[in-house]
């Protein structure tokens, strides 16, 4: 079919932004934002019920629910205890753990050459944590803790991923309604991660005691939820490309 | 232990405030190019002038390119007697003499420079070119760069205007396929050139002449010192002089040269670890007399301390991670339930670390590079593997005289254009050169 124009070279395109476009994309921030504060505890609710299906689901026994404060206004919410390994201390069993850890890290490190300063990061994590686990022994996390941390953690992601959105899919993609979905795909998508996430974290507490869990939460906690907006971001640009001024394949 | 928790609070705070700038800068620079309605391209001013122009192309050991970039020069539509190609062979042990040799026999404007002694290094190679060049312009490439056929036409446009006093133009790499890392590669360069550059330029800040697919007045580099052959980026050195005695740097969009990014990592560390430390030397150099230059306006100021500076960044990171990891491993701190304490650590999370994507994502959309942007997540790889290479390369600079690790060298970037799949990978590279020397005497593809 007949183009409509002839594309602009590549040095001389543009999306300009018109202020219709702004005002939408700073309206729907500000009303995903305070949705997602008033809803706020009722949404740290449905997470965590998430999470306990895929505990049970799983077959990771949890114990009786406790209530924790998140932020003011914000919580409380019910949370439930995983119970540890009953030998958690002992060194013989965290120093196979940290072993084996240790060298499929080592493997990576080998294997990999662009993501090796990423598995060094991992490495110091993993060493500072076994640091920690053999000669402070009353440094004692328990899954309610790391709950707590973590929910604390999303709830601010979850408040703030709509300006991140609003600026990264509205703003900027050349349609404002596919920006609008994606927006709205990734804060229900995040959420649902979240509580993913979470339960792993809570079944290798419960499996593996507490050595594994610094890097868990470095790993799989906002680093990774910048990951998932990556992942979106780069799927949301992929589609706009498509139809964008001929968008090459390469 | 309260000690250390106050101290790696403050850590983290001066981190997360440092690293905010930057990324405000960062997405400043994307929304402003992404929305930008008339970007500076200097294309309106192509053909006005046709100064005569000295191309400088320094190489050392370069047999598997050192063909290709001069057949490319050779190939370019500028007035033939306006134009000379000076090929410095810098104490090459390979067969890259042989090929420039072979070049200035068969064309005219291609001089050969043989280097056998002095100090090594580009910056060197470039002081004894430029010694002996003609032009009123001195053009830079190097040696893995594919120049199209009106690069030298774009490339001195801006000279039009006297008060432009170097030029950039934009690399592209050509490899992008061949490997992740080069994906990934492409990606950056986009964001760096399409973005980055084109931003600073529009905003009327401090592009950056890059030292190669660029130029500069001869007069100009006379009058400001010439190259700095002490410094491992002489580009950035001399970017920064220029702008202190009052000339403008301009950039052309447009003037886009296939370049060969680096497939291994290694290669890439060494690439990195050599800007971190020259980009830092820079910084120490000139920052007193950046902050007092009068030829400058706020936001230049301000916008050139950043490009000193951001190779410091990536320390500072670590320092904040080290902190995190501290404070994960202190009970008190997780007592501390303040809001608004924890929105600033979340929100630099998210917004902080997005703002180079953006960029990334924003360069793809205008290139409309729809294959590479899939490898955008994995850009995190490439930014922790960047951090780890600039933290040793900084720890070198600054503690290397205590571990007597000696001097910092010039290191040559390894080539890779010997395989098959692209129009410069189709043989063997001393008989590709032989095929492109046996073409028609007089430009390749066109006759003039």
């Amino acid at each position: 079919m007949r183009r409509e124009f002839i594309y602009p070279h590549r040095s001389v395109r543009s999306f300009p932004m018109s202020p219709g476009r702004v005002c939408f994309a700073v309206g729907m921030a500000l009303v995903c934002s305070v949705t997602v504060f008033y809803f706020g505890t009722r949404l740290l609710d449905a997470h965590n019920r998430v999470s306990w299906f895929i505990l049970k689901y799983t077959g990771v026994p949890t114990a009786e629910e406790r209530t924790i404060e998140i932020f003011p206004r914000l919580g409380p919410v019910d949370v439930r205890d995983v119970p540890l390994p009953a030998d958690r201390a002992s060194p013989v069993r965290n120093g196979i753990l940290f072993a084996v850890a240790l060298s499929a890290l080592i493997f990576c490190h080998r294997r990999f050459p662009l993501g090796r300063n990423f598995v060094i990061f991992l490495m110091i994590l993993l060493c500072a944590s076994g640091v920690v686990v053999l000669f402070v022994p009353s440094f004692d996390f328990n899954a309610v803790v790391y709950s707590q941390i973590w929910l604390r953690g999303e709830i601010l992601v979850w408040l703030l991923l709509p300006w991140v959105s609003a600026l990264l899919f509205v703003l900027t993609l050349p349609s404002m309604a596919s920006g609008f979905l994606w927006s709205l795909l990734i804060e229900c998508y995040v959420v649902f991660w979240s509580a993913l996430r979470l339960a792993f974290c809570l079944g290798i507490l419960h499996y593996t005691g507490i050595l594994f869990l610094p890097l868990l939460w470095f790993v799989l906690g906002i680093l990774f939820d910048l990951v998932i907006v990556l992942f979106f971001y780069s799927l949301a640009l992929e589609q706009s490309i498509k139809g964008t001024m001929g968008g090459r394949r390469s | 232990m309260t000690f250390l928790i106050v101290a790696c609070k403050v850590c983290l705070g001066f981190t997360i405030t440092v690293l905010t700038v930057y990324a405000v800068r960062h997405y400043l620079f994307a929304l402003y190019r992404i929305s930008l309605r008339n970007s500076q391209d200097m294309m309106e001013l192509v053909g006005f002038t046709t100064p005569s122009v000295s191309v400088l192309v320094p190489m050392r050991n370069e047999e598997k390119v050192a063909a290709h970039v001069l057949q490319a020069l050779v190939d370019c539509d500028y007035d033939w007697n306006k134009l000379e190609v000076l090929a410095i062979d810098d104490r090459s042990a390979d067969r890259t003499g042989e090929i420039i040799d072979q070049f200035a026999a068969k064309y005219p404007i291609v001089r050969a420079i043989h280097r056998s002694k002095g100090a090594g290094g580009k910056g060197a190679a470039l002081r004894t070119a430029s010694a002996q060049a003609s032009g009123e312009i001195l053009l830079l490439f190097d040696a893995d760069y594919v120049p199209g056929r009106s690069m030298i036409k774009f490339l001195v446009a801006p000279f039009c205007d006297p008060e432009v006093g170097a030029v950039m133009g934009r690399v592209v790499p050509d490899n992008g396929g061949a490997t992740l890392l080069a994906g990934l590669l492409e990606l950056e360069r986009s964001a760096g050139y399409q973005v980055g550059q084109q931003a600073r330029f529009n905003l009327n800040l401090t592009p950056q002449f890059g030292g190669t697919v660029g130029g500069v007045r001869a007069s100009v580099l006379k009058a400001v010192g010439g190259w700095n052959a002490e410094s491992l980026t002489e580009d950035t050195d001399l970017t920064f002089r220029l702008l202190l005695q009052g000339w403008k740097v301009a950039y052309v969009n447009r003037a886009e040269c296939y370049e060969e990014a680096p497939e291994k990592w290694q290669v890439r560390s060494r690439q990195i670890r050599r800007w971190a430390i020259g980009h830092t030397e820079c910084f120490h150099d000139l920052w007193k007399a950046w902050i007092k230059g009068k030829f400058l306006s706020t936001a230049e100021r301000i916008d050139g301390l950043f490009v000193l500076a951001c190779y410091l960044t990536a320390p500072i990171l670590v320092l904040g991670w080290l902190a995190s990891l501290v404070l994960f491993f202190t009970p008190q701190a997780h007592r501390t339930a303040v809001f608004l304490v924890a929105l600033p650590f979340v929100g630099y999370q998210l917004f902080g670390n997005q703002a180079t994507f953006l960029e990334l994502g924003s360069a793809a959309l205008l290139d409309c590079n729809r294959r590479r942007i899939r490898l955008l997540p994995l850009s995190l790889l490439n930014f922790f593997a960047s951090t780890g290479a600039i933290c040793q390369a900084l720890f070198n600079f600054y503690f290397g005289g205590i571990f007597r690790s000696g001097p910092h060298h010039w290191h040559k970037t390894v080539r890779y254009r010997d395989a098959n799949g692209s129009v410069y990978r189709n043989g063997e590279n001393g008989e590709f050169a032989s095929k492109l020397l046996a073409r028609s005497p007089n430009g390749v593809y066109f006759s003039r």
